[in-house]
């Protein structure tokens, strides 16, 4: 078990270590920080000065070596655009794209996993059919194309819900949250819908395909023989082994909602790490994207850890061979 | 429309969840827009979205227009401008040339920040001395200035290298900070980016102005709060102004007309007819003292991006005449700029000290005596070229070099459109890695020396010559001419002398001129926030009911 | 381990000889199975129908589009925001109206159309390759590799398309230069496609190709000392087949989407060559000025190729796997 957490640990370390080179030296083309630093109308003096204070005259590895030193200490560096330190402006973001993540994602569950069940159950109903069309539209349509479609009908013609922002938020001193206000639940509706509609159909596709797939397995059938209420094989015995596998692509999917944030963020105007990442890039801001992108790789290797051991848990062949 | 109208009244009442079911009535619709006070609208805020964040609250770090429109509510300068854009005293009550490169100013007594401290000449030295520091973005504007010398609490004399007639205006860009607050937390240089902990003035500020920062979050929000004890005069006291940066254009153009802010700055040309025609917002324009123009590679020998066999065809006078002809700038402004932009000939815009109210007769737009010109040149089938092009400053670049392109293509001339953020289009002017590019300029202190000696002439790296000199153009007797105006003290021999320059910068076809921008605002009725042709957001100047 | 995440169509396939890999489907293709399936299915007819018309407008644009759009001498500014034909102010000349530059949205719409479509069918394509290729190696080989490359798979998992596709935009940049790069946009999306979308593909034919290689033909053809390219192309791969035909009809919906969505977000293909996703990012600046068309006509033809394509793959899926009978 041990061995098994180390090697994935070894292993995640090896991914982070890759990402942050990656990174680093992609971002090196997108653009020269220092416009963002002086702007247009800037004297060559002046750029060289800003250049040095930077280190940006040394070659490249130099300076990828000094960021690793730096990251090994925590530092994340100074956001050229912004001229405060990384970490700050980066937990200063999280906690809006975080809510925005899960509030999407619990939305997406409330109404997936119900219409998943339903249609699996009553295939043939009418109210299936339309939800599957439904998730077939939902599944085809772009993330963004919703959020445009849903501030055209919610924020400018009927005028009921704001159009960017998080609205009033609350510092809890750690955390800023936007569930506490009015205001900031009512920012919250369209951006996290329009990331929702996705992950809704998906996971009503999933959760369908899954039950489906139970429901046809031995054991149910022999449940069903022996004149178990149909209720309590549905969701004792066949909702049951469907959760593991959904759980586990919700987790992921999870992740990936955080990183496709980006796509809602920007067109609602989010103050969270996605719109953080697209100005960075505009700007080439190359701190901040860099530690963008090892926060994001972090995530999804914990995510993947958090996966592995609960497959660990449940799957004793696993076991069986790690303890070989 | 009615849900906005009910709404804006009811701003400033909260509590009530806003998701109550359908909207059946008018009284529901009203109660669902409670949670629309985007941003803890009370009567008395006023919130302002732009395209852009402010960069930082260092008055000497940033010279980008909505960073120093931010600071001048907080920070103020020696003097500003009236509604005609005359130089007015702000915290200089008066100034003179007491010699021919000396000049006296007398301070405003009894000023104080808002930390409580005076306000007095040592804060006018430090902020001079600190402003020419190599990573201060307005090194320029103080470019001239050899010493300060502090006379009394309330007197500064300041010396210039040579003589220079706009100092006064220059200074007008230099806002004056507390030195003893700058010593205290350690900002006497601005910009200091080697020092990762010293970003002190970047996130606070302590100026003399009408209001001070109550709250600052990067990319999302700045808090200004009223200042009780302001000096100066106010036409209204509104409590609390927010500006937040919007910059996505039809997010924030919907959050004007769902009533989220009250005055949109940054307002892109073809949303302005709605924005007219919708009840309860009204638009306010003017023309913007920002000049888009077209730049060519003088220099270079060859073409550095397109193929034109081996030579580079803007080193041609008949080309850069070609492609100056063929550039339908009427079209362009009632199409892509809906009307909300003036074609001119000229470099600077009216409103500035050097506009040429004769000069700005285009070439006539005529495909035909182009392709002459081009055929004459030695290009008959025209040649191939990259066009580099911002898509995220000015309005409208995509659209407009997209259009030009097309134009250029009736010519023979085959664009290769190279659309890029910024932070990749200027380090190509700043390396002079560019044949064919558009740009915008505005003259910083209503003079057209600054185009002149900046944009114009030869690039020599000394007193500022030709420093944003991006294409290499360089005539002699142009330079000549700029030189003998720039000391000249007598206005109308100055004005006459920046004509001839600028004349024989338009026969040399140094660039080919677009148009100049007409600025927008668009706020909602009861909001009075009048334009500032260079884009200052006066706050001394708005009201609100 | 077979992957429980991706139950697998092929493992429960017919036939256990081995035909070749082409024949093998088209047979499928053919068979009076899944003729018939369709014919009961009007709404997989409808969607084949709609997916035909538009991948040959996408195929021969020049033969449906009324102008040329990427040719700069046949556009007109003054033919700016026409609206659609059937509203106030439009005319025949423009049937669903022109964009801001004057270009006739149908023929914008039809090479936009030839865009997607090209770097969704490039993308898959792409993953396809990588994904069947790491699969069988993996699958076959087992053990040390196999579990090199299943964790290769994994660090692939950690990163969303739209940051593969911001990091292959550095890279190309680093390449070929600013605008080389955006010549090259078509190819820099493929790839960015192509390297995030082929972990399924090899998990799916790994777990295929683990299942195969007990089976007696292999183990035969391993006897008579058939060499291992040999067997894993023509025994192992034809059986296959049906999953990554399955897993990539759906990728090429996904696909389309992240392309679309890159342009959108600007860092896809630029607005001289516009694709699908291109031309709404550019429709959404006058989304609010009235000109409404420019942005919702190629998102509506952008619905109807991924919806037509994701009903294909829902009936493929259906028809091709016994199981779901």
């Amino acid at each position: 078990m041990i061995a098994f957490l180390l090697r994935r640990v070894g292993g995640a370390l090896i991914v982070m270590l890759a990402v942050t080179a990656i990174a680093f030296v992609m971002f090196n083309y997108l653009g020269d920080p220092v416009v963002a630093i002086l702007g247009q109308d800037a004297s060559e003096a002046a750029r060289r000065a800003v250049e040095q204070q930077l280190g940006l005259d040394r070659p490249i590895l130099v300076r990828f070596f000094v960021y690793l030193r730096d990251i090994a200490g925590g530092n994340f560096g100074l956001s050229y655009r912004l001229g405060q330190p990384v970490t700050e402006v980066i937990v200063e973001r999280l906690p809006a794209t975080v809510e925005l993540a899960f509030s999407g994602m619990a939305i997406a569950l409330l109404i997936g996993v119900p219409a998943g069940v339903f249609s699996a159950i009553r295939r043939r109903s009418p109210v299936s059919r339309v939800l599957l069309g439904g998730s077939l539209i939902g599944i085809s349509v772009p993330t963004f194309f919703v959020g445009v479609v849903l501030i055209w009908v919610f924020s400018v013609n009927l005028g009921v819900l704001p159009s960017f922002g998080r609205g009033q938020t609350v510092d809890l001193g750690w955390w800023t949250t936007g569930f506490l206000t009015s205001s900031g639940l009512a920012a919250l509706v369209l951006p996290a819908m329009s990331i929702a509609v996705f992950q809704i159909a998906m996971i009503m596709r999933l959760v369908r395909a899954e039950m489906l797939e139970v429901i046809r397995s031995d054991y149910i059938q022999f449940a069903r023989a022996r004149g178990l209420p149909e209720r309590r094989i549905y969701f004792r015995h066949a909702l049951k082994n469907t959760l593991i596998p959904v759980i586990t692509i919700i987790a992921l999917q999870l992740g990936s909602l955080i990183a496709f944030a980006v796509i809602t963020e920007s067109v609602f105007q989010w103050p969270g790490l996605g719109l953080l990442f697209l100005q960075s890039v505009a700007a080439a801001d190359v701190t901040i994207m860099s530690a963008y992108l090892i926060l994001i790789a972090g995530l999804f290797v914990v995510i993947n850890l958090a996966v592995d051991l609960l497959y660990f848990a449940i799957d004793p062949r696993l076991r069986a061979r790690a303890g070989r | 429309m009615e849900a906005i109208e009910d709404m804006t009244k009811l701003n400033g009442i909260h509590g009530r969840t806003p998701f109550r079911g359908r909207m059946a009535s008018g009284a529901c619709a009203a109660a669902l827009a409670l949670g629309m006070a985007g941003s803890a609208a009370t009567a008395d805020t006023l919130r302002i979205a732009g395209q852009g964040d402010i960069g930082t609250l260092d008055p000497q770090a940033q010279n980008s227009q909505i960073t120093i429109s931010v600071l001048s509510m907080v920070y103020e300068s020696l003097v500003t401008r009236d509604e005609d854009l005359q130089m007015v005293p702000s915290l200089a009550l008066s100034w003179e040339p007491v010699a021919d490169t000396t000049w006296r100013f007398e301070l405003r007594p009894d000023v104080t920040f808002h930390d409580g401290s005076a306000f007095d000449a040592e804060d006018v030295k430090f902020t001079i001395e600190r402003a020419q520091a190599e990573t201060s973005q307005f090194a320029n504007f103080v470019g001239s200035i050899a010493s300060v010398e502090v006379i009394d609490d309330l007197t500064v004399e300041i010396e210039t290298a040579m003589v220079d007639p706009l100092l006064p205006d220059k200074l007008g860009y230099i806002m004056i900070m507390d030195s003893g607050w700058a010593e205290a937390n350690g900002v006497t240089v601005p910009q200091d980016l080697g020092n990762e902990e010293n970003t002190y003035a970047v996130m606070n500020a302590n100026g003399t102005g009408p209001y001070t920062i109550a709250e600052r979050v990067p990319d999302n929000r700045t808090v200004l709060e009223i200042n009780p004890d302001y000096w100066g005069e106010m036409a209204d006291d509104i409590e609390e102004v927010i500006y937040l940066p919007i910059s996505s254009p039809p997010t924030r153009i919907s959050s004007l007309i769902s009533g989220e802010v009250d005055v949109v700055i940054d307002v892109p040309p073809q949303d302005v007819q709605r924005l007219e025609s919708t009840d309860g917002l009204t638009v306010a324009r003017s023309p913007e003292l920002r000049t888009i123009f077209f730049g060519f590679d003088h220099a270079s020998g060859e073409l550095r991006h397109g193929d034109a066999g081996g030579t580079n065809p803007f080193q041609d006078l008949r080309v850069r005449q070609a492609v100056d002809s063929a550039i339908d700038a009427d079209t362009i402004s009632r199409v892509v700029m809906r009307g909300l932009s003036q074609p001119t000939a000229q470099l600077i815009a009216p409103g500035n000290f050097g506009w040429n109210p004769e000069g700005d007769e285009r070439a006539p737009f005529d495909i035909e005596h182009a392709r002459e010109l081009l055929a004459e040149a030695g290009y008959p089938d025209g040649f191939s070229v990259r066009m580099d092009c911002p898509t995220d400053t000015y309005t409208n670049p995509e659209q407009i070099c997209q259009a030009v392109s097309a134009m250029m293509s009736q010519i023979g001339i085959d664009i290769d459109l190279n659309l890029i953020p910024r932070a990749q289009f200027i380090p190509l002017l700043w390396d002079k890695d560019t044949s064919f590019f558009i740009i915008g300029f505005n003259t910083a202190y209503f003079d057209a020396m600054y185009v002149l000696e900046t944009l114009l002439m030869t690039q020599t790296g000394e007193d500022g010559e030709g420093i944003y000199n991006y294409s290499g153009y360089s005539n002699p007797e142009f330079d000549e001419l700029v030189r003998e105006a720039r000391v000249e003290l007598d206005r109308d021999r100055r004005q006459e002398l920046m004509y001839e320059a600028f004349a024989i910068a338009r026969a040399d076809v140094a660039y080919a001129p677009l148009h100049t921008q007409t600025l927008v605002y668009a706020m909602r009725d009861g909001v009075d926030v009048p334009v500032r042709p260079d884009n200052f957001i006066e706050i001394r100047w708005v009201t609100m009911d | 381990m077979s992957d429980p995440n991706h139950p697998d169509p092929a493992t429960n396939a017919e036939p256990k000889t081995a035909p070749g890999g082409a024949g093998r489907i088209l047979r499928a293709l053919r068979s009076a199975s899944i003729v018939r399936s369709l014919r009961k299915d009007w709404v997989a007819m409808l969607a084949l129908a709609v997916l035909l018309i538009l991948m040959f407008a996408a195929a021969l644009p020049n033969l449906l589009a009324p102008y040329r759009v990427f040719d700069l001498t046949q556009i007109q500014l003054m033919n700016a925001f026409r609206p659609p034909a059937w509203l106030d102010g439009g005319s025949a000349e423009f049937l669903l109206g022109t964009d801001d530059q004057g270009r006739d949205i149908l023929s914008a719409i039809i090479y936009g159309l030839r865009v997607s479509v090209t770097v969704g069918l490039g993308g898959v394509a792409l993953a396809v390759v990588i994904g069947v290729t790491i699969g069988l190696i993996a699958g076959y080989a087992g053990g040390f590799i196999d579990s090199l490359l299943m964790r290769v798979a994994d660090v692939q998992l950690t990163f969303p398309a739209i940051l593969i596709a911001v990091m292959i935009d550095g890279v190309s940049r680093a390449i070929l230069g600013n605008a080389g790069r955006d010549n090259a946009a078509v190819i820099v999306l493929i790839i960015a496609i192509g390297l995030s979308g082929w972990v399924e593909y090899a998990r799916a034919v790994r777990g295929a190709t683990m299942v195969e290689r007990h089976r007696d033909y292999v183990a035969s053809a391993q006897l008579s000392r058939v060499g291992t390219a040999s067997i894993l192309f023509n025994h192992i791969l034809p059986n296959v087949l049906t999953a990554v035909l399955v897993i990539g009809t759906i990728h090429l919906g996904v696909a389309i989407l992240i392309e679309a969505t890159l342009s959108f977000v600007g860092l896809g293909i630029p607005p001289t060559q516009p694709s699908l996703g291109t031309l709404i990012r550019v429709g959404n600046n006058y989304i609010l000025s009235g000109e409404w068309w420019i942005a919702i006509m190629p998102g509506f033809a952008l619905l109807v190729l991924v919806l037509a394509i994701n009903l294909l793959g829902d009936f493929l899926r259906d028809a091709l796997n016994p199981r779901l009978k």
